[in-house]
């Protein structure tokens, strides 16, 4: 068998990815994908996406980057026991965190008296919220990795030099990451733009006035135009969305080759 | 006048142990840990600077170092490799540390490389980085681990030249052998706990 078995299976794994990703864009053609980008719902529901997604990652970004590192420098007891509560969203069904989050807001909720004149449903709160919960646990495992691997000795170093563990982290640490940081941000937007389960709950048809009135989020878009008027209808709006991902991937491969 | 003591210090590191270490440094004393690799002279240095856990005591001014957060210590630990923020210049990593580091890295004669990016640097000018800072923080104790790694001869004396300047600080270094010119030597091979 030698090598060749496993040759066989990362081809044939390859394989299993790349077809339907042609089949679609060889149904749609390149007019078809013109076609999408030129409907104004499907353009309103890729920027709703994009912003709620945006909010999502700067999220990640500015709480996931600190719990992270507190968990890679055992900053806090049990930090494995945290670190496996903060991965749970990956095996949570996302209608359920669409669920989970709608109840968060309710009057059920000991939240409740904190929260009860702010509502997540059909806003871009809901949205970015939603998309966080789901991003989240990639964010935080692909940034404790990259601080697992950073130079401890020199932030043993800096701080001996009479520098606070803040100052070590926010002039040393997170510069000298800052590729990684942002590769691995594109990476969760990426994972963000592509939610639906939960938004279909929390998130159904976005309002923010005055930018969007009753907007879909682009995976519900195309979602309500397949159930709705059939497959061929949402063809091109699921190619159109494929393109988008695919550009942020490239730019995630852009970046770890930069950063290799 | 401040004073560093290691009272019945022993250290351990995954299936290694030495001590008991008893020893005293005040204000402007020099010492040298000599010893063959594997010989704990960094686990030695760690543990005086509170990083690795101990038995024993290591006191700064009667107090136990530990119980002090590590940059209020008042104890700089410069590791054996050379770690520097690679993405600022040479100059604001000299920074991090203060004005006498600027000042040091001027007689360690790097000046031409001040605004050079510290990942630019070859290991040698990377370690005289790293000295410079070490030695121009305002701690009074300070621990560099083979400083003379990566050196030429000629760096090495403008090393041992700015160690002995250093009048106000207690400094503990590391080396593969024994060197003269310190107050205080510490044979690592001696403090060897067997089994």
């Amino acid at each position: 068998m030698d090598d060749r078995f496993f040759l066989f299976i990362t081809y044939l794994a390859l394989l299993i990815l790349i077809v339907p990703i042609a089949v679609l864009y060889w149904t749609v053609g390149a007019a078809g994908l013109m076609q999408a980008f030129e409907n104004y719902q499907f353009i309103e529901s890729v920027l709703v996406t994009l912003v709620g997604a945006l909010a999502a990652t700067l999220l990640n970004v500015a709480i996931g980057t600190p719990v992270a590192y507190s968990l890679s420098r055992r900053l806090v007891r049990a930090e494995s026991a945290f670190y496996d509560i903060f991965l749970s969203p990956v095996s949570i069904p996302h209608t359920v965190v669409g669920i989970m989050l709608l109840l968060a807001f309710s009057p059920v909720s000991p939240l409740y008296p904190a929260l009860r004149y702010i509502s997540p449903v059909d806003n871009l709160l809901g949205l970015s919220l939603a998309m966080f919960y789901v991003s989240f646990p990639i964010y935080l495992m692909s940034i404790k990795e990259t601080f697992d691997k950073s130079d401890l000795d020199l932030e043993l170093f800096i701080q001996s030099l009479g520098r606070s563990r803040f100052y070590v982290f926010t002039r040393v640490v997170f510069p000298e990451n800052a590729g990684s940081v942002l590769r691995i941000a594109l990476l969760s937007m990426g994972r963000a733009i592509s939610e639906f389960g939960s938004l279909i709950i929390i998130a159904y048809s976005v309002t923010f006035l005055p930018f969007f009135r009753y907007v879909m989020p682009a995976t519900v878009f195309i979602w309500y135009n397949y159930d709705v008027y059939g497959l061929s209808a949402s063809l091109g709006y699921a190619a159109g969305l494929l393109t988008i991902s695919l550009l942020i991937s490239l730019g995630v491969y852009l970046l770890s080759r930069r950063n290799a | 006048m401040h004073r560093l003591e290691l009272r019945s210090l022993i250290i351990k590191r995954e299936g290694f142990a030495a001590g008991p270490f008893n020893f005293v440094l005040k204000e402007g004393d020099k010492a040298l840990v000599y010893g063959p690799n594997g010989y704990g002279k960094t686990t030695l240095l760690m543990s005086i600077a509170g990083i690795l856990s101990y038995e024993g005591s290591v006191l700064l001014d009667e107090r136990e170092v530990r119980s002090v957060s590590l940059e209020r210590r008042g104890i700089t630990y410069a590791p054996a490799r050379p770690s520097l923020i690679n993405g600022a210049s040479v100059l604001d990593n000299l920074k991090m540390s203060g004005n006498e580091a600027l000042e040091i890295a001027e007689r360690f004669n790097l000046r031409s490389i001040l605004q050079v990016k510290a990942g630019g640097l070859n290991e040698g000018a990377r370690k005289m980085v790293q000295i410079a800072m070490a030695l121009g923080s305002s701690s009074v104790v300070v621990l560099i681990d083979e400083p003379f790694a990566f050196l030429s001869l000629q760096n090495a004396k403008l090393v041992l030249d700015e160690i002995a300047r250093a009048r106000e600080k207690m400094i503990v270094i590391t080396s593969h052998e024994r060197l003269e010119g310190f107050t205080s030597y510490i044979d690592m091979e001696k403090y060897q706990i067997k089994g």
